[in-house]
């Protein structure tokens, strides 16, 4: 029986209503995805990056950053530390 | 605060901004749905470190400012040069080294050698942890799958699909509850069905899922 990514994203996908089991992986992704939603530690973090998006960005005042941080090859750097900017 | 959000190859970021959501409901919609990869990439990389069991309060803070560095990003990440994931799984080996520096210079808040000392689960071999990040991402793939179908149909169309076809409810029921003919709720379920297959067929959602 198909998986759901058999389904939707093999080379043979398949087309109609989806496998039975296909169709439980679908619902559990969802309400996996959901279940951490509701978590407080969810609730924690979203508190955080907003309270972290209100400050000015760091790495313009002495910011921290891995030695080895270095941009992917070939990609452009989505947030290069401030130690390799000067 | 006015950085744009990174052009995801899971569209379902660009199609929120184009629908005039504000952009904290953008962002935190974001995260939502992809909370457990972001969170597993810093659990991993940490590991990779030699830093395990780290602390609750360290691993959220980590999260948090990759999703801040996501949000800041001077440049726009590129789908033509690579998958999406292995960017966001590189920006969490940078935040975690950047986590290790402040707790290393920080007095009070140093590393705990035995935090370090002893692993989770000294047996837990690395191609594990990779198979648990990319699990966690297929599952939030699939999310912000039906998310993007969700916006694109009526909201009583996805609400009969998720009724009778995720929550298994019979079909009978939802017709009722919904005060329409059978047939009606299983046209929802095709629709919601067929549109899941179009989108999933378009190539950014592919790379992500090809192996490298």
């Amino acid at each position: 029986m198909k998986t759901i990514w058999e389904e939707l994203f093999g080379s043979r996908h398949g087309t109609g209503p989806l496998t039975p089991r296909a169709t439980r992986e679908l619902a559990d992704a969802v309400t996996r995805v959901e279940t951490l939603q509701q978590t407080a530690g969810h609730q924690r973090i979203l508190g955080l990056i907003q309270r972290k998006l209100q400050e000015p960005p760091a790495g313009e005042g002495g910011a921290l950053s891995g030695e080895e941080s270095k941009p992917a090859p070939g990609w452009d750097s989505p947030s290069q530390p401030a130690s390799e900017k000067k | 605060m006015a950085a744009a959000f990174p052009d995801t190859p899971v569209t379902l970021v660009t199609q929120l901004a184009k629908s005039g959501i504000d952009r904290n409901r953008l962002w935190s919609t974001f995260f939502d749905l992809y909370h457990e990869p972001i969170e597993m990439a810093v659990c991993n990389a940490f590991r990779r470190v030699g830093w395990h069991n780290v602390p609750a309060e360290v691993l959220e803070d980590t999260v948090a400012e990759v999703v801040v560095s996501l949000l800041r990003a001077p440049m726009i990440y590129d789908p033509a040069k690579g998958k999406f994931r292995n960017y966001l799984y590189q920006l969490a080996n940078w935040r975690v080294k950047d986590r290790l520096k402040i707790s290393c210079r920080e007095q009070e808040r140093r590393v705990p050698l035995e935090s370090v000392a002893e692993p989770e689960d000294p047996t837990e071999p690395s191609a594990q942890l990779v198979a648990r990040e990319e699990e966690a991402f297929r599952a939030s793939m699939l999310a912000a799958l039906l998310e993007e179908v969700r916006l694109s149909v009526a909201p009583k169309t996805y609400l009969m699909f998720e009724m009778a076809y995720l929550k298994k409810m019979p079909p009978v029921d939802v017709a009722r509850f919904f005060n329409v003919k059978r047939n009606v709720v299983d046209n929802a379920v095709y629709r919601i069905i067929e549109k899941l297959r179009t989108l999933a067929a378009q190539s950014p959602y592919r790379q992500e899922l090809q192996t490298d």
